[in-house]
């Protein structure tokens, strides 16, 4: 049973017609060419990222500070 | 592939459009639904061409990454608007001219497969789907499924159980 379940899985059982690639190629001639993302501008957004998350750790580090004076204090 | 070549593009969707079309049946899809996800697929890899990492697993991969989110999408729509594309009116038998007895016996196999298929979880299904794709290894797999090695393997070995339970009640009623 298990070798006729894998043979049965292996067989294709839809297969793409004769021009499909054709009909692909055809559709993406409509399209750009896929543009590159600079590597500048991928640099520049983990940048981003980075000045953003600096402040909110510190105010989250503000924040427990602040929490752990006031119930220290009382 | 060098990006914007036309070329290379067409030797990959030559390459890829078998195994990706093999997947789609595995999935359950009918032949017009394959055919319009195989294409938006391969429309997507040349789209989105530029979001392609190397360092995160092959082309190939990255492919069947895509139409496998593709093929769960169009299940679930399908499920969400009542459709029953994929019920009763089974996928057309892909077949090239074989004998008629064993055009029979082969339409009558997929026919039981399919069925069976069609009662698995649609994750159950894609995973057994991406499984038997020559191209990807287990590694692929669980690359695409975003699981480890070891879990696709428990994972493929109750699916297929689960599946191979399903056919013998088929067969048993």
């Amino acid at each position: 049973m298990e070798d006729e379940l894998d043979r049965l899985l292996r067989t294709p059982i839809l297969r793409p017609p004769p021009d499909f690639a054709g009909q692909v190629m055809k559709r993406i001639q409509h399209l750009p060419a896929p543009e590159a993302v600079p590597r500048w501008q991928s640099a520049w957004r983990w940048l981003a990222l980075a000045a953003a998350a600096v402040p909110a750790m510190l105010q989250l580090l503000a924040f427990m500070f602040g929490m752990w004076a006031a119930t220290a204090a009382g | 592939m060098a990006e914007g070549d036309r070329e290379a593009f067409g030797r990959l969707v030559r390459e890829l459009q078998g195994p990706l079309f093999g997947f789609l049946g595995r999935m359950g899809l009918n032949q017009a639904r394959g055919e319009e996800i195989a294409q938006e697929t391969f429309l997507r890899v040349w789209q989105h061409f530029s979001r392609y990492r190397a360092d995160r697993g092959s082309l190939t991969t990255w492919t069947f990454t895509i139409a496998r989110n593709l093929a769960l999408n169009s299940l679930s729509r399908a499920a969400s608007q009542r459709e029953v594309p994929f019920g009763d009116a089974l996928p057309e038998i892909a077949c090239e001219r074989p004998l008629p007895g064993e055009a029979l016996a082969v339409q009558q196999q997929h026919h039981r497969l399919r069925r069976a298929l069609l009662a698995l979880p649609p994750g159950d299904r894609a995973l057994l789907a991406l499984i038997y794709v020559q191209e990807l290894s287990h590694a692929d797999v669980a690359r695409i499924e975003g699981c480890s090695a070891g879990a696709i393997k428990t994972r493929a070995h109750r699916a297929k159980a689960r599946l191979r339970q399903i056919m013998e009640d088929e067969d048993g009623r």
